[in-house]
């Protein structure tokens, strides 16, 4: 049992690492246009010399030191990243880890309540189209599943965005909150936070809750030809009971596994979901960075996604043994 | 006589993609109270469903045609899903097999118990309806402490099939209706079980209705046997007569196809020919394409349930049409 | 003489069943749809990216069917010829990402041993990598031109599912033969499989083929509409960034019809695509339920 979880952790570190590999030898030989670009501009802001200014450049605002050879840098940048450290945005010019800590608290608000949420609804949903079959929800539920499904993420996001936002002016354009209130848990802010939140939140769970819904349709359908089912019906349990004790907690096992995988789709799509609704999380500052070639935040938040994926994935990967009592016994085992 | 249920022409079909599937075609069958009575029937002759028809567990594809099931004055089928779930368990149990997964894989056996208890009476504390769990699991011989607090996975076929046993009692039903006790248990365990049967039975008078293919067990278990096949029942009669005269043709055969410890395994004779098909039934009797003594008739019309000297048999044989 | 056998042979083996389910059918006549707009259209329908301020945002009309764009050109050719574009791109990574599936996932299933634990291990890296994200920093950091690395980049986080499944299906089979065939010489063997297996997985194929086409659209106008590698203007990705960025076209009342073609456009042909790949899953695996 403890070697599953060993093993299971090696493997993590392990893409982690590769992905972060990946991103130094791409990133870590940025063509000279990029540093000459700061560099002239330092060299102007500080008086000295284009030269110094280029060194300074690459030091301390895209992190490296040209003149080390690739190995000894590839080992600094793998240490950095184990101490902490991301490196520097190179247009912001500060650490990337000031850029996370900004940015992330915001990114992990909207995703968590929009997973919550969609995954909430949508198991509902899909308990209730299982359980009662002659329903016209049935074919409802199942055609917006279908639909949804087919329209990619940004397209559900850019017509919230233009219709709420824009045309109804229902909702704020950008921004976490008021640009007018400052940060502090009193309730006019909270309700600012939720109030600019709310259209990125609604874009996840409008493209999202079908998938759950659809994903516990199937498996409660498969739970409800169980004998055990059929079983509870005979004991004379009642409809509740059997649907929530019976099949719901049955059939959602498999179905919450997904959850990891979700928000690591979810992390991804925040890039442009966050761009559209101009809402300052993660995706939005990576998704700038790559526009606008900051590499330093490039890498540094690239990683942060990484690593959020992968611990995810991880976390599902531990504790879902510990759920379903079935698996417990092989988990054992392996 | 009393009888405690009565089946009366019942029908049951599927509906699959090649057409509608009669598992019970026109069955009915009269269960004396206070005895043990065993429907014997080779797989797929529909005794499944007869079960799932008295219980209203069907499958979603699967509809009772024709015909009404009485517990004692009540028409069952005529009952509300609220009205049946009054009686279910409460007057009628079920006890399932043991092979198939009938508990919840993810809450305990006291859980099972308790719901089930207070599905029924209310909201009656914990520890009461253990202490009633914990004797009748004593009685069918199970650790009272350890089998409550287990998981279904972690017993024995044997466990879960005496669990099942004394789940079905927890509320004193009348009549209980078991569906292949012995299958899939060694054969020690099997005659653990119907020493318990037998047990349970005499101790409590409780009304037992067996469904099972393995005959042996009926030969020293039960009072009454019904003969099943196609979907049809063949003859019905005490267990002496069926064992030692039968008087259908298809009960003759399968009395002598039974192997047994004593005897020559050269005597034992499989039936020959195959199950029928129940999306399209032979024509007539049932059991015709395989009998040793049809005759014309027997292909051209079904015959009625004739009474011979206190048994009833569906064969051209014993009557005139 | 045998190329007459083997079309009679696709048309009733492939065309005819489309035909006759509701859902591929649609799929496939929207796809078609586009194909020959990404072909043909180009050819027909003239691209004339002069600028004329005085034309802004004009609405749909006879002379412009889609309306004009934020300085006067025409909507529905950069639509037409932006088709070729996004299909070109869609193919090309699905093939990319086939071609890659097919080989790796046979040489793991077949070679087995540390070829397979390596091999299966890559797999699972590629599987854990969130696409996007690290399709956006590639294509940012490389600096992509052409339509054939852009397609290179965006095959390489779509192989590795079907590459798995892949792997899973030559592993049974092989399981299967070797102990049949334990005399055939591995020449022979390989035949086998080639035979065997390719008629089995191809109409599994053709669905993730469609599937993968489907995800290249997605990922290559999500790349191009956050301005990331705009190599051709008419690209629908790009045509939206320009619309909703660049010149604020979302924000102007009239310039509502420039962001909602190309994205009528992609949700039609993602549709299209979906309806036809669920549309053949149901013909290659009937349901086995009956009753419904």
């Amino acid at each position: 049992m403890l070697w599953r979880i060993i093993k299971r952790i090696i493997y993590a570190f392990f893409t982690i690492f590769l992905s972060a590999s990946i991103t130094f030898f791409l990133i870590y030989n940025i063509p000279g246009s990029v540093v000459d670009i700061i560099a002239a501009q330092l060299a102007e802001e500080m008086g000295v010399p284009f030269e110094e200014a280029k060194e300074i450049a690459l030091t301390y605002y895209v992190g490296y030191d040209p003149n080390k050879p690739l190995l000894e840098r590839y080992v600094e940048y793998i240490l950095n990243l184990l101490t902490g450290n991301l490196g520097r945005s190179t247009i912001f010019r500060v650490p990337v880890t000031e850029v996370i800590v900004k940015a992330l608290p915001w990114t992990l608000f909207v995703l968590s309540t929009a997973l919550l949420t969609s995954f909430a609804i949508g198991v509902l949903l899909g308990l209730i189209i299982a359980w009662r079959r002659r329903t016209i929800l049935g074919p409802i539920v199942t055609a917006y599943a279908s639909f949804t499904d087919a329209m990619p993420d940004f397209v559900t996001a850019m017509i919230l965005y233009i219709v709420l936002a824009v045309r109804l002016k229902l909702f704020p354009m950008k921004g976490a909150y008021s640009e007018s209130l400052t940060p502090g848990l009193y309730p006019d802010f909270i309700l600012s936070v939720l109030y600019h939140a709310t259209l990125p939140i609604l874009a996840y769970v409008v493209e999202h809750v079908g998938f759950w819904a659809l994903l516990m349709k199937g498996s409660a359908a498969s739970v409800l030809e169980e004998d055990f089912v059929k079983a509870a019906v005979a004991r004379g349990l009642p409809e509740r009971r059997i649907l929530t004790a019976y099949v719901g907690r049955v059939a959602i096992l498999p179905v919450a596994v997904m959850l990891a995988i979700q928000l690591g789709a979810m992390l991804g799509g925040s890039t442009i979901i966050e761009t559209v609704f101009n809402y300052p999380g993660i995706g939005y500052f990576f998704a700038y960075a790559t526009q606008n070639l900051d590499y330093g935040l490039m890498q540094g938040l690239f990683f942060v996604i990484i690593v959020g994926i992968v611990v995810a994935n991880l976390v599902i990967d531990i504790i879902y043994p510990l759920i379903d009592p079935r698996v417990r016994r092989e988990a054992g085992r392996l | 006589m009393e009888y405690i249920l009565r089946i009366r022409d019942l029908v049951v079909e599927y509906a699959v993609r090649e057409g509608r599937l009669r598992a019970v075609n026109g069955v009915s069958l009269d269960i004396p109270e206070g005895k043990i009575t065993a429907l014997v029937g080779e797989s797929g002759c529909g005794k499944s469903s007869l079960l799932d028809a008295i219980m209203r567990t069907l499958p979603p594809n699967g509809y009772i045609v024709g015909g009404n099931v009485y517990f004692r004055d009540i028409n069952l089928l005529k009952l509300s899903e609220k009205e049946f779930r009054k009686l279910r368990w409460e007057k009628i149990a079920m006890v399932f097999q043991a092979a198939q997964n009938s508990f919840n894989p993810v809450l305990k056996i006291a859980d099972h118990i308790v719901e089930t208890y207070r599905a029924h009476r209310g909201n009656v504390p914990k520890e009461k309806v253990l202490e009633k769990a914990r004797e009748l699991l004593e009685m069918v011989r199970l650790n009272p402490d350890q089998v409550l607090s287990s998981y279904p996975h972690e017993l024995s076929g044997g466990m879960k099939q005496r669990a099942l046993i004394a789940l079905s009692l927890i509320l004193d039903p009348e009549l209980l209706i078991l569906d292949e006790p012995t299958s899939a248990l060694d054969v020690y365990t099997q005659s653990v079980i119907i020493d318990m049967l037998r047990k349970i039975h005499r101790e409590r008078g409780v009304t037992m209705f067996l469904v099972t293919h393995d005959l042996p067990v009926v030969a020293e278990l039960v009072d009454y046997v019904a003969v099943m096949y196609g979907g049809k029942i063949m003859e019905v009669a005490d267990v002496e007569t069926i064992f030692y005269r039968a008087r259908h043709p298809y009960t003759r055969l399968l009395i002598k196809a039974i192997p047994s410890l004593i005897g020559d395994l050269s005597d034992r004779r499989p039936i020959p020919g195959e199950p029928p098909s129940l999306l399209n039934p032979p024509s007539g009797c049932v059991f015709h394409p395989r009998c040793p003594y049809r005759m014309p008739i027997c292909e051209k019309k079904a015959p009625p349930m004739f009474n011979v000297k206190g048994s009833k048999v569906a064969c051209w044989l014993y009557g005139e049409a | 003489m045998n190329i007459k056998k083997r079309l009679v042979n696709i048309y009733y083996s492939f065309l005819r069943p489309i035909f006759k389910n509701r859902r591929a059918f649609t799929g496939f006549v929207i796809l078609l749809g586009f194909f020959l707009m990404a072909t043909v259209g180009p050819l027909v329908v003239p691209l004339s990216l002069r600028t004329d301020w005085s034309k802004r945002y004009l609405p749909p009309s006879l002379e412009h069917p889609l309306g004009t764009d934020y300085c006067g050109r025409d909507i529905f050719q950069q639509i037409v010829h932006g088709s070729r574009s996004v299909l070109l791109i869609a193919v090309l990574s699905a093939l990319f990402a086939i071609v890659l599936a097919i080989t790796v996932g046979i040489t793991a299933g077949l070679l087995g041993g540390i070829v397979d634990v390596i091999l299966s291990s890559i797999i699972d890296v590629f599987l854990t990598i969130p696409s996007f994200p690290v399709m956006l920093i590639i294509a940012a950091t490389l600096k992509v031109k052409d339509p054939f690395s852009f397609s290179a980049i965006i095959s390489m986080w779509m192989w590795a599912g079907l590459a798995r499944s892949i792997r899973a299906e030559v592993v049974s089979i092989r399981n299967k033969e070797f102990i049949e065939a334990a005399k055939l010489l591995d020449l022979g063997t390989f035949h086998i499989v080639f035979r065997e297996i390719m008629p089995l997985v191809m109409p599994y194929i053709a669905i993730n083929f469609i599937t993968m086409m489907r995800a290249a659209i997605t990922a290559s106008v999500g790349i191009m509409f956050l301005g990331v590698v705009p190599f051709d203007i008419t690209h629908w990705g790009v045509m939206l960034n320009l619309a909703m960025f660049q010149y604020g076209a979302v924000y102007v009342p009239e310039g509502l019809h420039y962001a909602l073609a190309p994205l009528a456009c992609i949700v039609l042909l993602e549709y299209g695509a979906v309806c036809l790949s669920h549309g053949l899953e149901e013909i290659f695996n009937p349901r086995l339920k009956t009753y419904e």
